[in-house]
């Protein structure tokens, strides 16, 4: 992925802004969306478009629970690069929500 | 409008940075060409990624006759490597 910052700062992160909304979710299921833009650090706009993705390539499914959404994730999928299916997404949130200094969870 | 299949494929869960940094972890002696192929980008990419991981300080490059040799910077950041190889990927170069 290119530095979204179009500078030469050469700002790089190893994982994407879908990852980190998947890691959110997980974390809370009935998180808003306005929440998930704020920690991820997207625009409301942007977190429903990357939520979209992932419900359409089937690592999440959403459902209504009053006023709001409820988020089941799939963690189960294997990751879709050729290079990543031996891991599931569950191992991906897992190693994203270890705390400091833990071996991630698997 | 984008077809579903553009749609699927603009986007992933792990940056081009984090699969350099597993394929130099991996091989330490690989030539930028393999990298770029193992990841699927261009040659001059993987410069520009190789460099970007150095001045980061994730890896340091040593002259090894005509090849380059990778190494891994400190403990935690090896800590983090193990990490990201475990979660996301071992391929072997080619």
């Amino acid at each position: 992925m290119k530095s979204s910052s179009g500078n030469q700062d050469h700002v790089f992160r190893f994982v994407t802004n879908h990852a980190h909304v998947l890691q959110v979710i997980s974390a809370d299921p009935t998180a808003r969306l306005r929440d998930i833009a704020q920690i991820v650090g997207v625009t409301e706009r942007t977190a429903a478009e990357i939520v979209n993705d992932l419900e359409q390539a089937g690592y999440l499914t959403k459902s209504r629970e009053g006023r709001r959404n409820r988020y089941e994730v799939h963690d189960e999928l294997p990751l879709r690069h050729p290079q990543h299916r031996h891991h599931t997404v569950g191992d991906l949130i897992g190693f994203l929500q270890a705390p400091p200094g833990a071996p991630a969870g698997r | 409008m984008a077809s579903q299949a553009d749609r699927d494929r603009r986007w992933s869960f792990v940056t081009n940075h984090a699969r350099v940094l597993a394929c130099v972890a991996a091989e330490p002696n690989a030539r930028l060409r393999d990298i770029a192929a193992a990841v699927g980008i261009t040659e001059r990419t993987a410069v520009q990624i190789v460099n970007d991981l150095e001045r980061a300080g994730y890896l340091t490059k040593i002259r090894d006759g005509r090849r380059n040799q990778y190494t891994l910077g400190g403990l935690a950041t090896s800590q983090v490597i193990a990490l990201l190889l475990e979660v996301f990927d071992r391929q072997p170069l080619m």
